[in-house]
């Protein structure tokens, strides 16, 4: 991916009448799994002419989180369940009750081998990928927010060795943990993307939606929307913060100048010098950022709402999933 | 605990107990001030059957959505990400973010089939304040002037109609007003402080210059009423001969007269507080509470706000619910929890819904009604009403009928014959007890 | 007894002739009058009677048909309705008065006991029965009660108002046998002028020295006075910019201050408004009242209608009323139609060339609506095709250009707005303008309209006094619309000076002026009055010169408007709130800015005197503005007597309770 990309445009769009709220992209294909606001999961395999959309059936609600574990694919949903499906065939492995509330995320490690998944009962479970038995429950956020409400956890993900897993909440919370044992190695507050409105509405919006590692796990970003009047609405500019977390340091702080709304999800560069982040409020938002610098290097507002996103090897592809679509783009010098 | 319905002795005897709490008589029986003239009194038919009775409002600002509260339609492309649960009636369903209601729904009453047809903020909280559209020359009063008249008792100690409204956003469109039955039915409102302004006797005056001033005021004005008595001028001294009867309410207000365990189960919020308030008033005599709990209007985010805002309205409706029916309230007490609309059953691209005024729900309990009632019935996605339709004039009917307030009384304007609905609206009887 | 529903059907009928009157001062009709019969008796026998007794009748019951009067005189197979020997014999009303089994009528159940007691009065008065025939139609033609009024049968134009005024008031009470109220005394009669001309209560030396005045005109010197003082110019622009714009729209205010300081004709003010030209240092302001509605253009309508001409047509725009031959769909939207073509543009209010609208009457055929001012006259206008498409290019891209620049559109070459100022206008069709302006400044100064409810100045709605409002209507069109000279004119009348107090019985209809009304002040003149109140004689310097006693006036006015914010403005059957009494009871404010000690107050003075009575009759001077009676002055010197070990305290409660008395707080 060129650093700074002259031209970014959509080369395939598959329009949907349902929300797409995730998606995971098989290694090497134009094959994605995508979750659905109708509560399947969706093959679709985009280098067919046509791509013919295969439900995969098993979810009630919002299907929030699928994920990529070897050679299946994991998916979670608002009905508190994880279910294993096999990634060739897309017959349903396993599902059970994995949360008591609705499930917000679900990732994988880069090496396949875990899974983990969170929920707005405030709590981080790390699974087996192969044997969906559980490694961990992750405690570290508070259930309820300090104006006396319930509260969510949105945003996971792993570092780029599975090493480490980092975990975010509606307050601007953020714990890091380490793998292995479980342990809490560090914690990072992120209050500006939490809005809590006391005077005109009584009742908050935002919140850390995506977190992504630098790839030597060095950094940690963190993305949501920055504090904003009118919570009705998501006017509040995008914003996004890079932190040394190890020394609890902010390096760097992103906010949108046009970009206005939620960054749902963030993904460095493979070699790390740069940031890609999406999101928006009604319409769509692609930020590029340049972490050493402190700049945004470019701001791409397109008229559909993302969700997540995932690039491909080349890192000149990027396949979105959103708000009635499902599309690729194509950024190049 | 017996149970102490309507008119019993024992419901009494609770009443006049808890008024003792409050101070009452402190010094006024001594003043020597008399009864009240009253300006107008309610008419002699229906006060025994209402009087004594009291209505809260929750007042939903903004439009709370109707799919993740009363009328879910999970699994549907309009049905958005939670479930619904099923409820102590067999057969219904609610959202599943209000599992507390869930449980208490033998006791409640919902309406699914409103359809107001209005969306905008301030033209949809006028219609269902006051159960229909002002005319161009004529303003309706609203509800709670209306109970606060029927209701309400011309001697009365404590105010008649209390508004709490403690956001900004949208207070402007509450809507309020007695309109022509005049500022004696106004609401007493309270916006910054839940307090009322002016209630206290300053430091700089005692109690008994305070009351011997007051005193000499009215000597000194009878004899100009005398001659000037007119409807204006009868109404300044009224006025004035409420405010030592009001002063003594200000205990009302003062929340740490309360138990923490009835703290607790309210909830530390502020709408919590709130209707903890309402019901101290309601068991003081306040014929008419609104609580406004503002502000819903999720354009943005929708499942995101109401999943913090809906189990708040849970928890503080079940408090209610179960805090008057335990000091034997419910019975003389109805609760209603409606907005000014619903919201669209369509998601927007922020995950929002916008204003929707053609299929919605209000839920109530509470005397007169009958338990476990839900009337109206939508489509499968929410967009229309199917069966039972209702507008804002029958929801108004029925409480009024509910309250044991006549809705074919007639007010007067001049010698214009003003029914407490228009005619041809009547009350929803399958909800009526 | 009549079934609920009926009755409520009743009630809707009548409710509905009086077009949605708002105010509980609603005009009381004759009984002998065409309006009572239309309101009272005509809908209650189509209701009850017509079904068996008229030509709509089935089967024509006992041969009697009620709707037309020969049938009345008539009767049928038991005699005549109406016996015309013997009125009260009626067998009409005995039927209804159900002394005979046999005779009760209607046979379903006796009517209320007010409208048989409508039909005794009805009967009584002759049981008249307009020539035309039974159905509403005959109502649609029912002509104006203006056009009932010949000219040639007012009296001279050249008398003086407040003569005109005196004899048709004295007319009216004659014939209702009402006993006027004597003349207000000469303290009663200063306060209640400063208030309406000055917005304000006099110093105890003004009442004091107008008291004490022997000239026999003196009355007519004080309205001068007190009308050439700049004062007079203030409240006048405080009760205008009330009546047109609720105090909204900025710079609204400035202009009615240079209209009214100029005493610019009404008309000339009228036109202005309603053609805002932002762009003279002369109109500069006067579009405030277009740019607050320019967007809600019924809104618009409305509120010009109700404003300018005393008309409320809102409801014409869904439904043609029943019985005002003017309230039709055509007239509103005719209306409407003068503004349709308004737009507001960034800060000014601009009117396009073209357009016209039209709308769907309850038959469902859509109609294009034309000019129709509300006296039936339409207006020819040159035709105005729709633009071409390079003409809308033009006209978006001047759009896009003026607003940039923050200028106006260029005025059309044809100004549909203009053309209403010049309908309405139009020698001969000024009434209501001319009529409404009259009514508005009458309800004001008498706090009765000769026509009630103020919006509801249709032909049907008869005021109290027709000729009269018709005379004084005339007066104003033929002297320049010269609003001061009617206020001066209507002052300076017996009506206005006589007594608000009336201790015998009920007091007589607003309507017959008899007694004059307590007002309650507005909250402009609350916040002054209760300055003027506090401040110490002394402090107005009955020696200084007179441009520095009126800086020293309008100071005193501006200290007080503080308080304004905090009242309401008095509507129709206005009601004080509790709200008003515990701020006044309880709130700091009171202290610190009413009872202060410092030198210029009331308070530092009567701390001074040490005699009781000689106090206590100082503050009523200062508060009340007139002289104590004996029976208060003993109570207020009483309770000073009682307190003397707390004497500042004792003085601040004796101020308080005159101050927050019910006397202050009305102008009577």
């Amino acid at each position: 991916m060129p650093t700074d990309p002259a031209k970014f445009k959509v080369a395939k769009e598959v329009s949907r009448k349902d929300i797409l709220l995730c998606l995971a992209r098989v290694p090497e294909t134009k094959r994605l799994f995508a979750g659905s606001s109708d509560g399947c999961v969706y093959h679709f395999d985009l280098a067919e002419e046509k791509p013919e959309p295969v439900a995969m059936e098993g979810h009630t609600g919002y299907v929030t989180g699928v994920a990529l574990a070897g050679k299946q694919v994991v998916s979670g949903a608002y009905d508190g369940q994880l279910i294993w499906w096999d990634a060739e065939s897309r017959a349903k492995v396993r599902g059970f009750k994995a949360h008591d509330r609705w499930i917000r995320n679900v990732v994988a490690s880069r090496d396949g081998k875990l899974v983990a998944s969170v929920a707005d009962d405030m709590v981080c479970r790390v699974w087996d990928a192969a044997t969906a038995k559980l490694k961990h429950e992750l405690r570290g956020h508070e259930p309820m927010t300090p104006n006396h409400f319930s509260s969510m956890l949105y945003a996971c993900a792993f570092s780029a060795d599975g090493s480490l897993l980092a975990t975010g909440d509606k307050v601007g919370h953020v714990v890091v943990w380490d793998v292995a044992t479980g342990k809490s190695l560090a914690t990072l507050e992120v209050p500006e993307v939490y809005t809590w409105d006391p005077k005109a509405r009584i009742h908050s919006i935002g919140g850390i939606r995506s977190l992504a590692f630098s790839p030597d796990g060095a950094q940690l970003a963190v993305g949501g929307m920055g504090k904003v009047g009118n919570i009705d609405h998501l006017e509040g500019k995008a914003r996004v913060e890079v932190f040394n977390w190890r020394k609890a340091e902010r390096v760097a702080q992103f906010s949108g100048d046009k970009g206005k709304g939620l960054i749902t999800h963030l993904v460095f560069h493979p070699q790390g010098d740069w940031l890609l982040g999406a999101g928006g409020d009604g319409k769509g938002l692609f930020m590029f950022f340049d972490v050493a610098s402190g700049k945004v290097l470019r701001e791409e507002a397109v008229s559909n709402h993302f969700h997540k996103f995932a690039l491909d090897e080349t890192g000149t592809r990027i396949y979105t999933a959103g708000h009635n679509k499902l599309s690729v783009w194509e950024a190049a010098a | 605990m017996n149970s102490h319905f309507c008119g019993s002795s024992e419901h009494d005897v609770s009443r006049r107990a808890f008024l003792r709490t409050l101070g009452a008589g402190t010094g006024l029986a001594a003043s020597g001030i008399g009864a009240v003239h009253s300006f107008a009194k309610p008419a002699l038919n229906d006060t025994l059957k209402s009087s004594g009775n009291s209505v809260i409002l929750l007042w939903l600002a903004g439009g709370a959505s109707q799919l993740e509260t009363w009328d879910p339609k999970p699994g549907r492309p309009t049905g958005g990400p939670f479930a619904a649960i099923p409820t102590s009636v067999p057969g219904v369903h609610i959202s599943e973010l209000m599992p507390q209601m869930a449980k208490r729904m033998k006791d409640i009453c919902v309406i699914r089939g409103l359809n107001t047809k209005n969306g905008d903020h301030g033209g949809a909280a006028q219609l269902m304040m006051r159960g229909r559209a002002d005319e161009p020359s004529l303003r309706y009063p609203d509800m709670g002037a209306v109970l606060a008249r029927e209701l309400g008792r011309a001697d009365s100690k404590v105010p008649d109609y209390v508004s709490f409204y403690a956001a900004s956003e949208g207070r402007d469109f509450s809507r309020q007003g007695s309109s022509f039955l005049g500022a004696r039915y106004a609401p007493m409102k309270l916006a910054e402080s839940m307090v009322p302004p002016n209630l206290k006797r300053l430091e700089s005056i005692s109690e008994i210059d305070h009351l011997s001033r007051a005193e000499l005021q009215q000597l000194i004005n009878n004899q100009f009423i005398a001659g000037h008595g007119t409807g204006p001028v009868k109404s300044h001294a009224n006025a004035y001969a409420r405010v030592h009867g009001l002063m003594s309410s200000e205990t009302l207000f003062d929340l740490s007269q309360e138990p923490a365990k009835a703290r607790e189960l309210y909830g530390p919020t502020l709408f919590g507080e709130q209707a903890l308030m309402a019901r101290r008033m309601v068991e003081a005599g306040v014929p008419f509470v609104r609580v406004s709990r503002a502000w819903w209007d999720s354009h943005g985010q929708n499942f995101e706000t109401h999943q913090e805002m809906v189990p708040e309205l849970d928890r503080v409706m079940s408090a209610l619910h179960d805090d008057l029916k335990q000091r034997g309230l419910l019975e003389r007490t109805l609760v209603l929890a409606v907005g000014e609309f619903g919201r669209t059953p369509a998601i927007n691209a922020s995950l929002g819904r916008d204003h929707f005024a053609n299929a919605w729900s209000a839920a109530m309990f509470g005397c007169g009604l009958k338990p476990g009632a839900v009337f109206g019935k939508t489509d499968k996605d929410g967009q229309t009403v199917i069966e039972d339709q209702v507008g804002a004039g029958e929801l108004f009917a029925t409480v009024l009928a509910a309250i044991g307030v006549n809705p074919k009384k007639e007010y007067h304007v001049g010698a214009r014959p003003i029914p407490l609905v228009n005619p041809g609206i009547k009350p929803i009887t399958q909800v009526l007890a | 007894m009549i079934s609920p529903r009926k009755r409520i059907f009743i009630s809707a009928l009548a409710g509905f002739f009086t077009a949605g009157s708002s105010c509980a001062f609603a005009a009381s009709p004759a009984p002998g009058s065409v309006t009572f019969f239309e309101e009272k008796i005509r809908p209650v026998l189509a209701e009850h009677c017509y079904k068996c007794h008229s030509a709509k009748a089935v089967k024509l019951k006992g041969g009697l048909r009620l709707d037309h009067r020969e049938g009345l005189l008539k009767g049928g197979d038991t005699g005549p309705a109406i016996a015309s020997q013997k009125l009260e014999d009626s067998l009409l009303l005995k039927s209804l008065r159900h002394p005979d089994k046999d005779l009760l009528m209607p046979p379903d159940g006796q009517l209320p006991a007010e409208v048989i007691a409508n039909f005794e009065k009805w009967v009584k008065a002759g049981a008249p029965f307009p020539d035309a025939t039974a159905s509403a139609a005959s109502a649609k033609d029912a002509k104006p009660w203006w056009d009932a009024v010949a000219e040639k049968d007012l009296l001279p134009a050249d008398r003086a108002i407040h003569q005109v005024v005196d004899h048709y008031v004295a007319a009216k009470l004659a014939q209702s046998k009402a006993k006027p109220a004597p003349a207000a005394s000469d303290a009663n009669f200063i306060r209640r002028l400063t208030l309406d001309l000055a917005g304000r209560i006099p110093t105890a030396a003004e009442v004091r020295a107008y008291v004490a005045a022997t000239e026999p005109d003196k009355a007519a010197r004080l309205v001068e006075r007190l009308m050439s003082a700049p004062g007079f110019v203030r409240h006048q622009v405080t009760e205008f910019e009330w009546l047109l714009t609720e105090g909204q729209g900025t710079g609204f205010r400035d202009y009615l201050t240079r209209a009214i300081g100029e005493g610019r004709r009404w008309d000339r003010v009228f036109k202005e408004v309603l053609t805002a030209d932002a762009a003279t240092p002369e109109t500069k302001g006067a579009d405030a009242f277009l740019r607050s509605r320019a967007k809600d253009l019924d809104k618009l309508v409305t509120d010009v209608s109700v404003r300018f001409f005393g008309v409320n047509i809102s409801c014409a725009q869904c439904h043609d009323h029943p019985l005002v031959p003017a309230w039709k769909q055509d007239h509103y939207y005719g209306m409407k139609s003068f503004f349709s073509r308004t737009f507001e543009h960034g800060d000014f209010v601009s009117e396009r060339d073209y357009g016209t609208i039209s709308f769907k009457t309850t038959a469902g055929e859509t109609k294009q609506a034309r000019l129709l001012f509300l006296s039936g006259d339409a207006v020819e206008e040159p035709p105005a095709p729709e633009p071409t498409e390079p003409q809308k290019k033009e006209e978006k891209r001047l759009l896009e250009e003026t607003k940039k620049n923050k200028q106006p559109m260029p005025a059309p070459k044809f100004s549909r707005r203009a053309q209403l100022a010049e309908a309405s206008l139009k020698p001969g069709h000024e009434g209501f303008f001319a009529r409404a302006v009259v009514n508005q400044v009458w309800l004001r100064l008498f706090g009765h309209g000769l026509v009630m409810p103020v919006d509801q100045m249709h032909g049907q709605n008869t005021p109290s006094h027709p000729a009269l409002l018709q005379w004084l209507a005339r007066d104003l069109a033929q002297h320049d619309y010269d609003v001061r000279r009617l206020v001066r004119g209507l002052v300076q009348s017996t009506a206005y000076a006589r007594s608000s107090q009336w201790s015998e019985g009920a007091r007589p209809d607003a309507g017959l002026f008899a007694v004059a009304q307590p007002r309650a002040l507005t909250p402009q003149q609350v916040g002054a009055s209760l300055q003027f109140a506090v401040t110490s004689p002394d402090a107005f310097k009955p020696d200084a010169m007179p441009e520095e006693r009126e800086k020293f006036i309008e100071q005193v006015e501006r200290t007080g408007q503080g308080w304004a914010s905090s009242l309401e403005r008095p509507g129709d059957d206005f009601q004080v709130g509790v709200d008003e009494a515990l701020l006044f009871s309880n709130n700091d404010k009171v202290q610190r800015e009413l009872l202060a000690l410092s030198n210029d107050r009331l308070l530092k003075g009567l701390l001074d005197l040490k005699d009781h009575r000689e106090l206590a009759s100082a503050a009523v001077w200062n508060v009340l503005s007139r002289p104590p009676e004996p029976r208060e002055l003993q109570v207020l010197a009483d309770y000073l007597d009682k307190r003397s070990d707390r004497p500042t305290e004792a003085v601040r409660q004796v101020v308080w309770s005159l101050l927050t008395s019910t006397e202050f707080r009305f102008n009577h």
